[in-house]
């Protein structure tokens, strides 16, 4: 969802997400209550709710056929629901270990998979933006533009060599001589966690550094020659200055990318092959939806506890999350 | 079990990956500090990668190898003790020369340094008559030789081409020349002894030339150097400390990025099991496999009812805005209006195009063309619409929410809605169940029909009184009036001829039959879109909806004083202002639609005519394991973003200047 183009896009979250005031008529034409402007009121309205209610529909009908069972599902649309229907033994069959599309596990692999592929890429990319940011070096611009570049890069692109290093290391041969030299040893990551957050990391570097630099570079410049001054150096700046004064955008990245890690499905699918332990959620849901006829009527449940953890990310920190959309194209 | 396997795992990660690097920060900070504490840990780590590089890829003996057992820490200990003992070697000579002044001194432990260690892997080469254990310790495979034969005419060339080198350098950069051409010396003697001859071949002997001569070059250049004053340790400190924190994202987007892509590149170059160069072969299969391009059926483009509709809504258009342009001196004047009537008029022949032309490529084109489109005109329309209304943030909420939820669970909640089933059962999925609601009431002569007709009819009649109000001082709005009010008057000629929708069984009677939504070609696949459609929106939405909150409110106020309506507003000073941040989000769409995978994966797996690039390129490298072509098709997905990678360099670039 990283905006891969540069560009200023202007206003705040707060305002792109609206407040829910009584209606405020300075930006409309409409004036006070001529019936003109009640008309005017309606035809704005009939179709924005109309269109949020069908946007809604899918995932309401979802919701209510998660608490049917099996019988209900399959003889009526969610819509013909009764109470009496109502059950949660879809999601307990769902979560139960023993049950062969047990979600339990399948979650603890996704947050194994989510979590360092959150963390890790902060870190790596705050030093980054730090070092482009605030240390004079050679070759810095010329770096910078090449990371900036890799920003609309498809990770298609990048999948079947990066599967061979975690399958058999990487190696060259040596020229003129037969002999291979080992640049990383094959760690046997091939099925596992690991080797899906590390692509994770990789894949998230330039758009995390993108993201921070913007802020990172932003920060007034007085703080810096002033530290500088008294004697700090550059690893006590960046923990003791940067981090503190980052953390609205270093959490609005993290969001992100804890929602890009957790949702995805390609490298999940790659990187993790046939191993059937290592599933990440999105890999489980994916195969029992494969999985026509015999359980097709656990998949709503088991995609619902797919998407609770987003959910509950997406409305508690919804501000963050859309300083994040926006910061993504807003220069510092 | 699994829960405290998932909490070690996120911990050592984690854990490994800060400490390393602060302890390398830790460690410059001590270079202006404490320089012989510096000096001993650079000794230490330089002594250890060595050992470890040369340890590592099995290039020296060791007698460890059989007698450690074979467990993890086993083989731990086995690999590690030489590294330490070369850090521990090193530390001492580091903390001497962190201490020691006097130059003939320093002189000597660098020399001295620099034979020991030379001497020592001369002769742990491995020289053949051993074996080394693989893998858990059960297989076995006979020793390989790394003794170099003695090729004095090799040796001499690449000493002076190094030699060379390293004076140009020297010059260049204006350093001390005879430590500059010794450090390039070593490293051509290091290239002509074993490079550029046969390993494996010659005596011991030859092993310790080849070692020893670099080994005493480059401890001349340790022994000679001198320990900084302050500026001189702060200007070691200032070059290493940029790579400290730029480094680690460096080493992750070239292993993971960059030279990837370049593997891809030259794998797209060779045949399915990359065994040998084919040329341009895949990229000739790519673009000509009718799965991919195919373009039997194009003359039916012309016949296809949609392509006509497309033609004429072109052509009225067109005409509006040349009519007006008459008035206003330009060759044609593009409105709002005359420009959507045009544009819609475009994408229907587009369509027409798209549905008849089939393939892969096709389908990528088509996705990206309609989700695009559809999903930044959506997300523009609602952030007007919602502009200030009253439970603004809920109706946002509700558009947004599909962006947390990830492709899979939106194919799910999808395939829900699309479920169709025979006509004989009641439908499970909302959109059949409607279709076919709609069937029943249009079709019966019933009270169902007359309210279908009603509420034509008043749409019909509210289209038409629309476009006389305004005929009177906009003959474009007009136009476009009148041109969307022939859509309830077709509904209405269909209502007349036996209705429309899906009827199912009634009294034994079929018309009509539900829509087979995901196998019934060409048109599933704009069922696919609409997934994406419904999570794109949002994005659309909330990044448009920022920058209309952030159009000057003074400029609609000089504008409504001047007597501009809402639609003025509206298309003359809302859209000219935001342009930039759709041309953003039109970009991002793009880019991300261009590259779909997981929706028609879970949905169809590409099957029924649905196929998208991402997906046949997972198919043909992983499934196929025809990794030339599907190598081909990766870099096919990458030439098609190359537009925007360039917009964003010139755009840094710029920013930077």
């Amino acid at each position: 969802m990283a905006t891969p183009v540069i560009n200023e896009v202007p206003g705040d979250a707060d305002a792109a997400l609206g407040n829910d005031g009584p209606p405020n008529d300075m930006r409309k034409g409409g004036t006070g209550s001529t019936t003109g402007a009640r008309l005017h009121g309606l035809l704005t309205r009939v179709p924005l709710w109309f269109i949020v209610l069908i946007w809604a529909i899918p995932s309401l009908g979802l919701f209510i056929n998660s608490f049917r069972d099996r019988q209900a599902q399959n003889q009526s649309g969610w819509w013909r629901v009764v109470p009496s229907d109502l059950t949660i033994s879809n999601y307990d069959t769902v979560l139960s270990a023993s049950s062969t599309a047990s979600m339990t596990d399948s979650v603890l692999n996704s947050l194994g998979i989510a979590i360092p592929a959150t963390i890790i890429p902060i870190a790596v990319a705050a030093f980054a933006a730090y070092g482009f940011a605030w240390i004079d070096f050679k070759g810095r611009n010329w770096l910078f533009i090449a990371t900036i570049s890799l920003l609309a890069i498809p990770l298609q692109v990048a999948l079947l060599p990066l599967l061979k290093l975690y399958v058999g290391g990487a190696h060259v041969t040596v020229p003129f001589t037969e002999r291979t030299l080992t640049l990383i040893p094959d760690w046997d990551l091939q099925g596992s966690l690991t080797a899906v957050w590390l692509t994770h990391t990789g894949f998230a570097m330039p758009f995390a550094i993108f993201l921070l630099h913007n802020y990172i570079s932003g920060l007034p410049r007085d703080i810096f020659e002033s530290a500088r001054i008294d004697g700090a150096d550059h690893f006590t700046i960046f923990t003791k200055l940067v981090l503190p004064l980052s953390v609205p955008v270093l959490a609005a990245f993290a969001i992100f990318q804890f929602l890009w890690a957790w949702n995805d499905y390609l490298i999940a699918l790659t990187m993790i092959g046939s191993n059937a332990d290592n599933f990440p959620t999105t890999i489980r849901v994916a195969n029992l939806s494969g999985d026509f006829g015999r359980n097709a009527f656990l998949l709503p449940s088991a995609a619902f506890i797919q998407a609770f953890i987003p959910l509950i990310v997406f409305f508690s920190l919804q501000r963050f999350f859309v300083k994040g959309l926006l910061a993504g194209s807003v220069k510092g | 079990m699994k829960v405290l396997v998932t909490i070690v795992g996120v911990a050592i990660s984690v854990g490994v990956f800060s400490a390393l690097w602060v302890g390398v920060n830790l460690m410059f900070n001590k270079a202006t500090k404490d320089w012989p504490l510096f000096s001993t840990l650079v000794g230490a780590l330089l002594g250890f990668i060595l050992f470890v590089v040369l340890h590592g890829n099995e290039l020296l003996i060791n007698p460890l190898d059989e007698q450690m057992d074979q467990s993890w820490i086993g083989r731990f200990i086995a690999f590690i003790w030489l590294p330490a003992i070369a850090a521990a070697v090193g530390g001492t000579v580091g903390w001497f020369l962190g201490r020691i002044d006097d130059p003939s001194t320093r002189l000597a432990i660098g020399i001295g340094t620099g034979v020991v260690a030379a001497l020592v892997i001369a002769f742990m080469l491995r020289d053949g008559s051993g074996v080394i254990t693989i893998g858990d310790g059960r297989e076995t495979e006979p020793e390989r030789s790394y003794l170099p034969a003695f090729r004095p005419f090799a040796l001499a060339n690449w000493t002076i081409i190094g030699g060379a080198v390293g004076a140009g350098w020297a010059t260049l950069r204006k350093s001390n020349l005879i430590r500059t051409v010794a450090i390039f010396g070593s490293i051509g003697w290091l290239i002509g002894a074993f490079a550029a001859s046969q390993l494996g071949t010659g005596p011991r002997i030859a092993a310790i030339i080849a070692c020893l001569v670099p080994g005493l070059a480059l401890g001349y250049v340790v022994g000679t150097s001198k320990i900084p004053n302050i500026v001189g340790a702060a200007r070691i400190d200032e070059g290493a400390r940029p790579w400290i924190f730029v480094g680690p994202a460096v080493f992750f987007i070239f292993v993971a990025l960059i030279a990837p892509t370049i593997l891809t590149l030259v794998l797209s170059f060779q045949n399915a099991d990359s065994t040998e160069f084919v040329g341009l072969e895949n990229y000739g299969t790519a673009l000509s496999d009718p799965a991919n391009f195919d373009t039997a059926n194009w003359t039916n483009i012309f016949t296809s009812r949609i392509f006509i509709l497309g033609l004429i809504l072109f052509a009225i258009g067109l005409l509006l805005a040349m009519a007006l342009g008459r008035q206003t001196g330009h060759t044609a004047q593009v409105d709002p209006p005359s420009g959507a009537i045009g544009i819609s008029g475009i994408a229907l022949v587009f369509f027409a195009i798209v549905t008849t032309l089939r393939g892969t490529i096709v389908n990528n084109l088509w996705w990206v063309f309609a989700v695009t489109l559809i999903a930044t005109s959506l997300g523009l329309a609602i952030a007007v619409l919602a502009d200030g209304v009253r439970f603004e943030r809920v109706a946002k909420s509700i558009v947004f929410m599909p962006l947390a939820i990830s492709f899979v669970g939106a194919s799910v909640v999808w395939r829900l809605v699309y479920q169709s089933r025979d006509p004989s059962q009641s439908q499970t999925g909302a959109m059949n169940a409607a279709w076919v609601a709609i069937g029943r009431t249009t079709s019966d002569s019933s009270i169902g029909q007359i309210i279908w007709g009603i509420l034509l009819v008043g749409a019909v009649l509210g289209f038409a009184y629309a476009a006389i109000r305004t005929l009177s001082n906009d003959v474009n709005m007009a136009v476009l009036y009148s041109v969307l009010g022939l859509i309830p008057i077709y509904l209405l000629y269909r209502l007349a001829t036996g209705g429309f929708g899906a009827l199912g069984e009634r009294n034994g009677e079929f018309r009509g039959e539900p829509i087979q939504t995901l196998s019934e070609g060409p048109w599933n696949n704009f069922f696919l879109m609409i997934v994406l459609i419904w999570v794109q929106t949002g994005f659309a939405m909330v990044i448009l909806s920022a920058a209309i909150k952030a159009v000057p409110g003074e400029f609609i106020e000089a504008a409504k004083i001047d007597g501009a309506n809402d639609s003025d507003i509206f298309w003359r000073i809302t859209i000219p202002q935001i342009t930039p941040t759709i041309i953003v989000v039109v970009t991002t769409v793009i880019v991300l639609v261009m590259k779909v995978f997981d929706i028609v994966r879970v949905m169809t797996n590409g099957n029924f005519g649905t196929n998208v690039l991402a997906n046949a390129m997972y198919a043909e490298s992983f499934q196929f394991r025809n990794v030339g072509v599907g190598s081909t098709l990766a870099i096919l997905l990458f030439l098609s973003v190359i537009p925007v990678m360039v917009y964003n360099i010139r755009k840094q670039q710029k920013e930077i200047a």
